[in-house]
């Protein structure tokens, strides 16, 4: 093992010369969070920013930094108490680098690690250490991994799954017990991450999980022995710690699969502990929360078994099994209290947040672009239906948090293709035959878009969903082709048009600038950003389809078309007007347009601005936007101010 | 629209309006601030640190909890989200100031 040599003052120096910058750093951060705060006051009764809290991020990574660089100052005094460049091992300060195996060397090794841990439970008199347990899983997922390289994602899966149920026959459930035991004694003694033990429950999810994936009958036995041989019923003691575990051990699964995930899902929620159990080991590694907050969080990342676990819950309403249905429902309602009930008992705000934000990524996650079509439409039409069935009038739909009906509209993205290419009746699949859909498919899809277009929070979740839209869906749903009534399609589309910022504006941005970006929504929503005013032929198209919707807006009919097609005119008027006020707009002028305020409205003021040589800075913005304005669309607003 | 979302009352004042340029302007200077003040940081970092934590670590800075000195990435994504910020700032100032009568334009 090789040595290294340091000052350590000169580490501890960097932390405390950088003090000032950070300071400078963090100054700046409260100031703008007054000024945000400040702007917030300012505005009326009833309006806020959409996001009015000052990312810290960056700031914190170097604050964790800091905190690295102290330690290994330390680690150096420790070793050399003497002053100046001081020598240790590397050991001291980080773990040798693996060794490079040779396939037969990794192979052998691997199954000497496997033999060994499938004696786990067996004490012999010479019990596993903790240190030798990671070092047997560390061989038996550098082993299983091995066997996935150089295949595609299909045949790897196949081969690691192959792989590790070889490695994983002669053990037990027993030993799974004796590993998280030491697994949880690493993690109740703290320390670093490496040193909590989180990397080798990391590489016990996967090799337990591949291992057993294509035995679901045995990993159902695993539980079933393991909730024998502990004092599961209500978990007490040491059991609830095992539950904990088992917990984590769930967020750490192979994310391809589903068998051994879902045994232990449906294991904690048919009996979560009581709170009055400690959840020390959950908080060392998640944070003070809830159990199912933290599965949620963990399942989201894996879409089969979170497509797996939300057929499931959906299915219990039907199943005649009325207190599991009870307790389904009762997780995706928005007064989910299980911070009392099953997790730390804080009950907090932030709490029942974390928690609505893992169940709307768990929901999002069934529905992932990742898995098969045929499994996406299913779940999709299940989930639209169980929300709808339990939703009842507006009241009812408000128990659904944000989150989770942000995922409503992200849900509905795979029934979108059958919607916009006018065949409500099968799901066209490339390379494969096409997807037949139930009778009610596109009834559950009108309603959820009735949703969305009077829902901020679906809808969010609807522009997600429009990440995926081809060019020619976009112009077909904004002109209200492609064979049918895209008239509720076009509302939403009109509600993001008002959007100019927030996580919505995020998501518009993301459909402009990523590759397949159409340009009609290009130039669509760039007009509504602001950035480039040009509105042009999409939203010529736009403007179509909502007055196919709504009649004519200039006939005094119903106001909310031009109530947003020239609030975005208006706007940009508004801003020329504070420009041309910072480029020196006379005391004389701002009163002229103010009493044009009062006395006429937007109109009188769009005509003072255009009409009055004072305003010629303004007027020359106008007729610069005008110009790049679609002459068809000029017409049209020309009609809506005239009205 | 959602529970927390009111409805614009009318056309807003022009004195107020100019009091909210004023606020807006303010969040800007200190936005700025912000991305400055983060910047000149991570720089020194960056200049400071890199070279000599791979060696004062024998290779194996990737050992530590202690992250990488903040990235170039970190710096571009903490501009992004104050630009939004202001620009969530600006909306409110501006999509209120033209929210006609019963308009239903949302801050």
């Amino acid at each position: 093992m090789g040595t290294v040599s340091a000052d350590p003052g000169r580490l501890d120096a960097f932390v405390t010369e950088s003090g000032d910058r950070v300071d400078a750093v963090t100054r700046a951060t409260g100031t703008l969070q007054d000024a945000l705060d400040a702007l917030n006051a300012a505005l009326p009764d009833g309006y806020r920013l959409y996001s009015a809290t000052v990312p810290t991020a960056p700031l914190t990574r170097v604050r964790t930094l800091d905190g690295g660089l102290s330690e290994i100052a330390r680690r150096f005094r420790v070793a050399d108490s003497g002053p100046g460049v001081v020598t240790v091992d590397e050991g001291a300060l980080g773990q040798p680098l693996p060794v490079a195996y040779t396939p037969e060397q990794r192979q052998r090794l691997a199954e000497e690690a496997a033999d060994e841990y499938a004696n786990l439970a067996e004490d012999d008199g010479d019990p596993t250490t903790r240190a030798e347990l990671a070092g047997y899983l560390d061989l038996i997922r550098g082993e299983i991994d091995a066997a996935g390289e150089g295949l595609s994602p299909a045949e790897a899966f196949e081969a690691r799954k192959r792989r590790a149920a070889e490695l994983l026959e002669a053990a037990g459930p027993r030993d799974l017990r004796a590993a998280l035991e030491l697994i949880g004694d690493d993690i109740e003694d703290g320390g670093t991450r490496q040193e909590r033990g989180e990397s080798t429950l990391d590489d016990l999810g996967i090799f337990t999980s591949l291992g057993l994936e294509d035995d679901p009958i045995r990993a159902q036995e695993w539980i079933d022995t393991l909730e024998e041989e502990w004092d599961w019923d209500g978990y007490h003691g040491e059991d609830t710690e095992r539950g904990q575990l088992l917990a984590l051990l769930a967020t750490q699964v192979d994310t391809d699969t589903r068998a051994f995930g879902e045994v232990i899902f449906w294991r904690i929620f048919d009996d979560p502990w009581h709170p009055d159990g400690d959840n020390d080991l959950l908080e060392a590694v998640a944070g003070d929360t809830s159990v199912f907050t933290v599965l949620f969080e963990g399942l989201s990342d894996s879409p089969r078994l979170a497509n797996a676990i939300v057929d499931r819950g959906i299915g219990l309403a039907a199943s005649g099994d009325d207190g599991r249905a009870a307790t389904w429902d009762a997780l995706l309602d928005a007064r989910y209290d299980g911070f009392e009930n099953s997790g730390s008992g804080t009950g907090d705000d932030s709490d029942d947040d974390r928690y609505q934000n893992a169940l709307g990524d768990l929901l999002t996650a069934a529905t992932s672009e990742r898995l098969l079509p045929e499994e996406r439409v299913a779940t999709a039409l299940g989930l639209l239906e169980y929300l709808e069935d339990h939703a009842g009038n507006d009241d009812h739909y408000v128990r659904f948090s944000g989150p989770v009906r942000e995922a409503l509209g992200r849900t509905i993205d795979p029934l979108l293709d059958a919607w916009i290419a006018g065949d409500r009746t099968t799901l066209a699949v490339p390379g494969d035959p096409p997807i037949d859909l139930p009778p009610e498919a596109m009834d559950l899809l009108q309603r959820a878009l009735d949703r969305i277009a009077h829902d901020t929070d679906a809808a969010r979740g609807f522009t997600w969903a429009l990440t995926s839209f081809t060019e020619a869906q976009i112009h077909a749903a904004v002109q209200g082709g492609g064979g049918g009534d895209l008239s509720q399609l076009g509302i939403v589309l009109q509600e993001v048009v008002g959007e100019t910022s927030g996580s919505r504006y995020d998501a518009l941005r993301d459909v402009v600038e990523g590759g397949g970006a159409a340009s009609a929504l290009e130039s669509l929503f760039s007009s509504a950003l602001g950035e480039a005013p040009v509105v042009g032929t999409a939203a010529s198209a736009v403007y179509d389809a909502l007055k196919a919707y709504y009649g004519d807006p200039t006939g005094g009919g119903d106001e909310i078309l031009p109530v947003n097609f020239t609030s975005f005119v208006r706007t940009e008027l508004l801003l020329a007007h504070i420009e041309a006020g910072d480029a020196g707009l006379s005391p004389a002028a701002q009163r002229r347009l103010e009493q044009a305020a009062e006395d006429g409205g937007p109109t009188a003021v769009e005509d003072l601005l255009l009409s009055d040589p004072d305003f010629a800075a303004v007027e020359r913005v106008i007729e610069a936007e005008k110009q790049r304005i679609d002459p068809e669309l000029v017409e049209a607003l020309d009609g809506i101010f005239a009205g | 629209m959602g529970d927390d979302d009111p409805v614009a009352p009318g056309p807003l004042p022009f004195e107020i309006m100019a009091r909210f340029a004023d606020e807006l302007s303010a969040v800007s200077t200190a936005g700025q601030a912000v991305i400055d003040r983060t910047s000149e940081l991570m720089t020194a970092r960056r200049q400071g640190v890199e070279s000599d934590l791979e060696a004062w670590t024998g290779g194996h800075r990737d050992r530590f909890d202690a992250q990488l000195p903040a990235s170039q990435a970190d710096l571009s994504n903490l501009i992004d989200q104050v630009q939004a910020l202001m620009a969530s700032a600006s909306s409110a100032v501006s999509n209120y100031a033209f929210a006609p009568s019963g308009g239903g334009i949302v801050v």
